[in-house]
């Protein structure tokens, strides 16, 4: 159970930090 | 029971009424508004709506709190906190109860529930919709059964948009030129769009190495042959399509397949797909994108089969159509617009909504062009008769009554005003049923010229959206010197 939770914290933060992998401040397109 | 469908607040706002599973009314608001793209309902969109009936239920084509909850993530802050769903709907005095479906669903059910189909498999991919940029369906009967889903950042969509903002396009606007502008370059940088932006393809997984949310304008500034880019995505898109295609082909045994989402809208790789021949039959909606989604919440609500009177749906031109006199016209070369009947529901202009011109003519289309005022390279589709369109073109679909599909033209040299630079067109096949006034034309046309097509392309100038009454008719005519029947 806190294994499954701690796995699924750390594929949420991974995937923040994917979100916010962004180049530039341009504004966004959509 | 009357349901509103509503596909509104982001772009290309959308009602559709329906008694039950019947549509009786679907249009677009930017015909009603005059502004391309409008995200917006609008009062008079709203009054032809409630002609047809009040509503008991409206169902909204997305689930605010997710869409909220991700522009909030990527920080899209302000977007996050604008008044979506029901607060937005009373700001229409739209009170009855709403029903909330995901984005991916209705596009998927839109798709299902409009296609001929008791059993597909349905593939939505699309910019982005709460969080769903490319979902993978199995449609039976009321059943809708998500296999897959990518979600946001990792977005072809998403990618097609940010290239078509590098060339210096409208993202999320101007995709279709930028399809168009890929029939004139190589495809020489599609290797290094693989090693810039995807991180990894293993269909049907798909990973992008940024959030290209924010644009790519920061990518290669040394490369300024346009044309050559755009070609470039095309193709990336392309393959990524095709092996998304094969994943569903080997993981879901069915010969049907539905297509939806925004980039269902692009043609060019409809007919890659089509010409795969993984599947028996292909759908489309007429129109597959966010618009479409009004249509496709009602579809999700209701889980069956919808009756749908084809993609005439919208405002009604109720006049005498002097079908005549617009044959005469064309024989003698002349450009002549169509403005009668409803609407067509979708991007494209059918037949209700049309210029038409003789295709043969040498320089028709620099003269369309100039009176819509677009880039002399962009091409025009052609309307055919169904049954002859197998002499003319090369189809890869039996049928393609709502432009959504290319064809290599068999004799582009004779067709100059319908050719692209890569003797395609996008080809609209007619049948009498699909829009009698029409059919008589192209009909009369063909019997007394032998050419069974005409030029088609959508009664607008440059930057307004398709003509919904008769006033914009008229205004038309004064500013473009096109007589309108």
């Amino acid at each position: 159970m806190a294994l499954n939770l701690l796995s699924r914290l750390v594929r949420w933060v991974k995937s923040m930090i994917r979100i916010r992998r962004m180049k530039n401040r341009d504004p966004f397109i959509y | 029971m009357i349901i509103y469908g509503v596909s509104a607040n982001e772009h290309d706002a959308a009602l559709a009424v329906a008694r039950d599973n019947t549509i009786l009314f679907a249009s677009p608001a930017e015909r009603y508004s005059r502004l391309k793209n409008d995200r917006d309902l609008n009062v008079s969109l709203l009054r032809d709506a409630a002609a047809v009936g009040s509503p008991d239920l409206i169902v909204w084509y997305e689930k605010p709190f997710r869409k909220r909850l991700r522009k909030a993530l990527a920080g899209q802050y302000k977007d996050a906190l604008r008044a979506d769903g029901k607060r937005y709907l009373a700001k229409f005095g739209l009170t009855a109860p709403v029903r909330f479906f995901q984005h991916h669903e209705c596009h998927a059910a839109g798709g299902f529930y409009t296609s001929p189909f008791d059993e597909a498999a349905i593939l939505v991919v699309d910019a982005i919709g709460e969080w769903e940029t490319i979902s993978i369906w199995n449609g039976r009967g009321k059943k809708l059964t998500k296999i897959y889903a990518e979600v946001y950042p990792h977005s072809l969509g998403l990618l097609y948009s940010a290239f078509t903002q590098r060339i210096g396009l409208k993202p999320n606007q101007e995709e279709y030129i930028l399809m168009g502008m890929a029939a004139f370059g190589q495809p020489r940088y599609a290797d290094q769009i693989y090693q810039d932006f995807i991180e990894r393809f293993e269909p049907p997984h798909l990973a992008l190495r940024y959030n290209v949310h924010r644009g790519i304008r920061w990518w290669r500034p040394d490369l300024k042959n346009d044309f050559d880019i755009a070609t470039s995505i095309q193709k990336v898109t392309e393959d990524i399509l095709k092996g998304l295609a094969r994943w569903i082909a080997d993981t879901i045994p069915l010969k049907e397949f539905v297509f939806g989402g925004g980039v269902a809208l692009n043609c060019v790789a409809n007919s890659a797909l089509a010409r795969l021949g993984y599947f028996k039959d292909i759908w489309i909606a007429p129109d597959p994108g966010d618009a479409g989604s009004c249509i496709g919440a009602i579809a999700a609500h209701v889980r069956e089969r919808l009756e749908v009177p084809g993609p005439y749906l919208g405002y009604e031109i109720k006049r005498a159509f002097d079908w005549e006199g617009a044959v005469s016209a064309l024989l003698a070369g002349q450009v002549i617009g169509i403005a009668n009947g409803r609407a067509e529901f979708g991007p494209r202009a059918l037949g209700n909504r049309s210029i038409l011109a003789d295709p043969r003519v040498r320089d028709i289309k620099e003269r369309v062009n100039t009176i819509k005022g677009r880039e002399q390279f962009r091409p025009f589709a052609p309307v055919v008769l169904a049954e002859l369109a197998p002499d003319y073109f090369d189809m890869p679909v039996p049928t393609s009554p709502y432009m959504q599909f290319v064809a290599k033209i068999r004799d582009p040299a004779r067709f100059p005003g319908i050719s692209h630079h890569d003797g395609t067109a996008r080809v609209q096949t007619l049948r009498f049923e699909d829009n009698p006034n029409l059919h008589a034309v192209l009909t009369r046309f063909y019997q007394r010229s032998g050419c069974p097509m005409l030029l088609n392309t959508s009664l607008n100038v440059k930057g307004e959206p398709l003509i919904n009454d008769w006033t914009d008719a008229v205004r038309f005519e004064k500013l473009s010197g096109i007589k309108v029947y």
